[in-house]
């Protein structure tokens, strides 16, 4: 445990971020993928692993090179109207995000038999709090510590006796459905894995950690590991749930996911499956705040660090506190749970392909990373990764309007 | 029923007379100072009136010991290519630039030894108190026709300024929202210290690098009491009738404010030019003010 807190103590932004990908909705979302599809999205998920390295590495660089967030790097290189769009889009995307988290927290202490009405309320204050007025790095640590509890997951998958031949076909080639809840949940997949705070969070959190691009060597490898490790857990989430309950239909409830759990931990399937949602949701309710609002003082100039007090920052402060307040209180509103956690993932895979351009463009800009701008090999998957993710979230989003789902 | 019509007419008549006077005054003043982010992609026209190009940045020359550099050039967006030409061949109004006789559109690099090109340099970049904090940044540029021709007068830092540019561009030069005089920054700072234009000197060498900023002479708790000495120093620099104008704009305590950031001939040549009442209530709150 010792050793582990050590590793963790050195964990950097690359892998923080990444694992916070792999919160409440997230966790739901493989899940229901697992249930309702079985094996079919795993493919997906092997080419989603390679765009989310490749996103998160460009990401990584651009605040290690340039000592700026994405937010203040839009500013500078793009118009101010392109500025505020992006901060809106950002800004709708997470606070979708941070009610599944706290929805994530309320399912999580139900299944201990607590109200979220008690459990969700303290947790904000918990989250705020430790954000605010304690020490940050510190809450960080505990809540990766507690997501730790998804290794059950792996465990789970080898002891549920998926079938193997079916699994490793599904992982090379693609076996995808021509159907529009497939394409849904493939641009869910795609939100929940690849989403906006993370390279926001990611780019901050790397400037605010002071990381230099002599020290860039060593923040690329914690981003690519991080962006990998994130995602085999995910593949495990799929194939456990698939080999519990594939095929079974959409995911109606949390307790149902921590089925998956059971041949590897028994009837403590729900406890454990309860302990990894918690701190899943509990770091990402801090992570997917604060990279809004690293995000909007970076485009404004306003101070922005968790290192500073509550009146040094107060813009930073303010808009972290806004969103736990309201993400909190939507979180409490009665509902079903699941599908508000997917449909804000969708949301996320709809927004995202548009912030991911801002991304692109300034990652191949030499003005702004100088000979660390993308090299030919490198563009030209990132524009690929950039383009697919953009095509699958319109032909969603036509076809939500067009009303053919 | 005749007499509250009366009454009516009478106070929209004075109103409207007020409403005039002040968008006569802020007409005279705008054509003296010019919003940069308002300006660029404004049309560049020759003699003849028609378009050649669109304003992509103005320069300035960075001499030392200047408090606020003089504008020396405009860059005009030819195609997708740049153009420089240099300020004596053009006349500079908010709404658009217009080539003096002949064009004089001449092509060299866009930034040479000295110069700092504006909207690249110091528009949306970060502004750095002396303690190095990150403190905000510049949402627009604002440039003054002073007596020596249209300088760098100062960057607003507004959230006001911000939301103006969401809009379609002004034709005239908006009034400043936070504005703080360019003598109050100081230099230019690179996030990295190796990472200047390399072979380059001086404060200027250090403009438009991604990351860096626009260094102020003080620190960040003192930003808001800057208005009113950026707002003393333009009206130092301009003619006494405008001047008065320039106060007439402002709010009573804002104006002074900015009068006690004057000297005492300064102060009483401007409230000579003042309407009687307005005299003698700027006078009385500055009365009130120096007795508090």
């Amino acid at each position: 445990m010792v050793r582990l807190l050590a590793v963790l103590a050195i964990l950097g932004p690359g892998l923080i971020a990444a694992n916070a990908g792999n919160d409440a909705g997230g966790i739901l979302t493989y899940a229901s993928a697992g249930a309702q599809f079985a094996y079919r999205t795993l493919f997906l998920m092997v080419l989603v692993t390679v765009a989310l390295v490749v996103v998160q590495e460009m990401c990584s660089r651009l605040g290690v090179y340039t000592g700026e967030g994405l937010g203040g790097l839009i500013r500078e290189q793009f118009s101010a109207r392109s500025t505020f769009a992006a901060m809106v889009l950002l800004l709708i995307a997470n606070a979708g995000l941070t009610v599944s988290e706290f929805a994530g927290v309320g399912a999580a202490m139900e299944i201990f038999g607590v109200s979220p009405r008690i459990s969700v309320p303290i947790t904000a204050v918990f989250v705020w709090a430790l954000t605010v007025l304690g020490s940050y790095s510190r809450a960080e640590r505990l809540f990766l510590v507690l997501t730790l509890a998804f290794l059950a997951y792996p465990i789970a998958a080898f002891l549920g006796h998926p079938n193997g031949k079916e699994v490793l076909s599904n992982l090379v080639w693609p076996h995808f459905l021509a159907s529009h809840e497939f394409l849904v949940l493939a641009v869910a997949l795609i939100g929940t894995t690849i989403t906006p705070y993370m390279q926001f969070y990611a780019a901050s959190a790397c400037v605010d950690k002071g990381i230099k691009p002599a020290d860039y060597r060593g923040e690329r490898i914690d981003a690519v590991t991080g962006a990998i490790w994130s995602d085999i857990i995910s593949v495990f989430i799929i194939i456990a749930t698939a080999a519990a309950i594939g095929g079974s239909g959409p995911l109606q409830s949390a307790r149902q996911a921590a089925e998956a759990l059971r041949p590897a931990v028994g009837p403590y399937a729900p406890q454990l499956f309860a302990f990894g949602l918690l701190g899943a949701s509990l770091l990402a309710a801090s992570v997917v705040p604060l990279s809004t609002s690293y995000a909007i003082a970076d485009a404004t100039g306003a101070p922005r660090s968790v290192s500073n007090s509550l009146r040094e920052a107060p813009l930073f402060y303010g808009i972290f506190t806004l969103q736990i307040v309201v993400g909190a209180a939507v979180a409490l509103a009665p509902g079903n749970l699941v599908s508000l956690v997917v449909n804000a993932q969708v949301l996320n895979g709809i927004i995202t392909p548009m912030l991911l351009t801002y991304v692109l463009i300034l990652a191949n800009r030499s003005n702004v990373l100088g000979t660390a701008k993308n090299g030919p090999i490198f563009k030209a998957v990132a524009t690929v990764c950039v383009a697919v993710v953009g095509i699958l979230s319109f032909v969603v989003l036509l076809e939500t309007i067009l009303g053919l789902g | 029923m005749a007499k509250p019509d009366k009454r009516r007419t009478t106070r929209r008549g004075a109103v409207s007379a007020a409403l005039q006077k002040r968008i006569s005054a802020r007409r005279t003043i705008a054509d003296q100072t010019i919003s940069l982010a308002h300006l660029l992609g404004r049309p560049v026209l020759d003699d003849a009136g028609t378009r050649v190009g669109k304003v992509s940045d103005v320069v300035v020359r960075w001499d030392a010991g200047v408090t606020h550099p003089l504008v020396v050039a405009v860059l005009v967006g030819v195609g997708r290519g740049l153009a420089h030409v240099d300020l004596q061949d053009v006349a500079l109004t908010q709404a658009r630039v217009r080539l003096r006789s002949g064009r004089q559109i001449v092509s060299r690099p866009v930034r040479a030894e000295g110069e700092v090109a504006l909207a690249r340099d110091v528009l949306d970049r970060q502004l750095v108190d002396v303690a190095g904090v990150q403190v905000v940044r510049a949402a627009d540029v604002y440039l003054v026709n002073g007596p020596r021709g249209w300088e760098l007068a100062g960057i607003d830092v507004g959230v006001r300024s911000f939301g103006r540019r969401l809009l379609p561009k002004r034709r005239i030069c908006p009034p400043p929202d936070r504005a703080i005089d360019w003598a109050e920054l100081q230099t230019f700072v690179p996030r990295f210290p190796a990472s200047a234009m390399p072979g380059k000197d001086g404060p200027a060498a250090a403009a438009g690098i991604i990351g860096g900023g626009v260094q102020l002479g003080r620190p960040a708790a003192q930003l808001k009491k800057l208005r009113a000495r950026d707002m003393a120093a333009i009206l130092a620099e301009l003619g006494r009738g405008q001047q008065a104008q320039v106060a007439a704009l402002a709010t009573p305590s804002a104006a002074v404010e900015a009068l006690r950031q004057l000297t005492s001939a300064q102060r009483a040549a401007l409230l000579a030019e003042l309407s009687e009442s307005d005299r003698t209530r700027l006078q009385a709150m500055l009365d009130g003010g120096d007795a508090s």
